[in-house]
């Protein structure tokens, strides 16, 4: 035994982790990306969306569609965007709180096929197997949330993603991380899931699922992604802004560029996400990676991908937002 | 968050052998990120010193209490070699898609109220009847 003492501002290391940049190089990012956003400007085809920024101070071009927004908005929204929030669970019990540094892991999405367990075939997947998935997911406890897996063959693209969202409300305890890509699928998913959560304003307050907007790069808010992120805000059901970048081929071949180009895309989705509703959540994504030189293939497990998703995270920690990125 | 666990060919396939692997995986991943945690209580002095030069933890009573601290494998084997092809050598591979089948036929979500069963059906069933009938328009 000893005598009794205490440690007098101990700092302690609280788990691994990777040093990716300086602050300066950080703030550097940052800079260059408000000087994008105002000087270039981001294609915005939701019309809605142009009204929204174009009230707001931004400057719109009527004939091309491009808007360029201004850093006092773009810093307003970083400040107002949430830095946490709790992915609500079907069971409490498996709620998530994302935010910081919290690292929680999620299956991947969205595939067309699947390798069958009994005869080890690829084939098809069929609405069963998305159901499948979800009790499967279930079982693994390192997962946070389910991911629709899967895209039912057997219907087409737009019941296809309903389908996910009902299986998912049918059958899974955790959170779930939907495809959501019109306004319609938006409409089904806030009305089946407000008979989960037991009425639309206990789905609002608690939303049991996160939805995702993918800008298109470089530069460039699609019509109907934006116009369901304007809905999810609205409401208030958490949404992912997924920058999907191919360095060397949509975004530029060196990686700091292409995380200005991501970061321009992304906050300015934020921007108008908080435009819309101040503190809506959101969560600051990415699933940018490299286009092989030689096969002009996405690379999923490229080492450039594992600096891109380390970056993002660094980012979003900066701007203190909670964050999304691939693990290949 | 970072998603990944489950895809082959670039996301194009969903394998549940893969997934549950991984599901594994993450179990030694996040065993790594938690790091090394020091606190006086981790440290453990009093253990060593009850240990002593030369002795032995393995039976000491802050292993048994702990022992779960150290990560543990499911379908990954640690064993010897020997010991493994006395237990048939099974392939991890196979072994996965046996416990994946083993979650699928076996593992049963406790089922929503009935009222909120109809009420989902319902509403799809709605959304699909729209489908359809834009569907018969366009084909008009």
């Amino acid at each position: 035994m000893t005598i009794n003492y205490k440690y007098a501002n101990l700092l302690r290391s609280g788990g691994f982790g990777l040093n990716v940049f300086s602050d300066d190089d950080v703030e550097q990012i940052h800079l260059t990306t408000l000087d994008v956003l105002w000087n270039i400007g981001l294609k915005i085809k939701s019309a809605r969306a142009r009204d929204i920024l174009g009230d707001h101070g931004c400057v719109v071009d009527k004939k091309t569609d491009i808007v360029k927004i201004p850093a006092n908005l773009v810093e307003d929204a970083i400040q107002s965007a949430p830095a946490t929030y709790r992915a609500h669970a079907i069971d409490p019990e498996n709620d998530y709180v994302a935010g910081g540094k919290r690292t929680g892991f999620v299956n991947f999405g969205e595939a067309p096929a699947l390798m069958d367990p009994m005869t080890r075939k690829v084939r098809s997947a069929t609405k069963k197997d998305v159901d499948d998935t979800v009790r499967f997911v279930d079982t693994l406890e390192n997962i946070i949330g389910w991911e629709r897996p899967l895209t039912a063959q057997d219907l087409d693209v737009h019941m296809a993603s309903i389908y996910n969202t009902y299986a998912f409300l049918k059958y899974s305890s955790k959170h779930g991380f939907l495809g959501i890509y019109t306004v319609e699928d938006f409409r089904a998913a806030i009305r089946m899931g407000a008979v989960v959560a037991g009425g639309e304003d206990k789905l609002s307050n608690s939303p049991l699922f996160t939805f995702s907007a993918d800008p298109v790069s470089p530069l460039v808010l699609t019509e109907e992604g934006t116009d369901v992120l304007i809905e999810a805000c609205t409401f208030g059901v958490p949404i992912k802004i997924n920058g999907l970048g191919l360095a060397g081929g949509t975004t530029c071949v060196d990686l700091a560029s292409t995380l200005v180009t991501h970061n321009a895309e992304v906050l300015g989705s934020i921007t108008l996400g908080q435009l819309v509703r101040k503190g809506a959540p959101m969560v600051y994504a990415g699933s940018t990676s490299m286009m092989d030189q030689r096969t002009t293939l996405a690379a999923m497990g490229a080492p450039e991908m594992a600096m891109i998703s380390a970056a993002l995270a660094k980012l979003a920690q900066f701007y203190k937002m909670p964050s999304w990125v691939g693990g290949g | 968050m970072i998603y990944g666990v489950g895809m082959l060919d670039s996301a194009l396939t969903w394998d549940y052998a893969s997934a549950l692997l991984q599901n594994e995986f993450l179990d030694m991943v996040l065993k790594i990120v938690e790091g090394i945690q020091v606190s006086e209580a981790n440290i453990a002095y009093d253990v060593i010193k009850d240990v002593g030069p030369g002795g032995e933890f393995i039976t000491h009573d802050h292993t048994y209490k702990h022992c779960r601290r150290l990560s543990q494998t499911r379908l990954m084997n640690r064993n010897t070699r020997e010991a493994w092809e006395e237990d048939g050598s099974q392939d991890i591979v196979d072994l996965a898609y046996e416990k994946s089948m083993d979650i699928l036929n076996n593992y049963r979500p406790k089922p929503r109220p009935e009222r909120v069963q109809r009420e989902l059906d319902r509403i799809y069933a709605e959304f699909e009847e729209e489908a359809r009938e834009r569907k018969a328009r366009a084909v008009a």
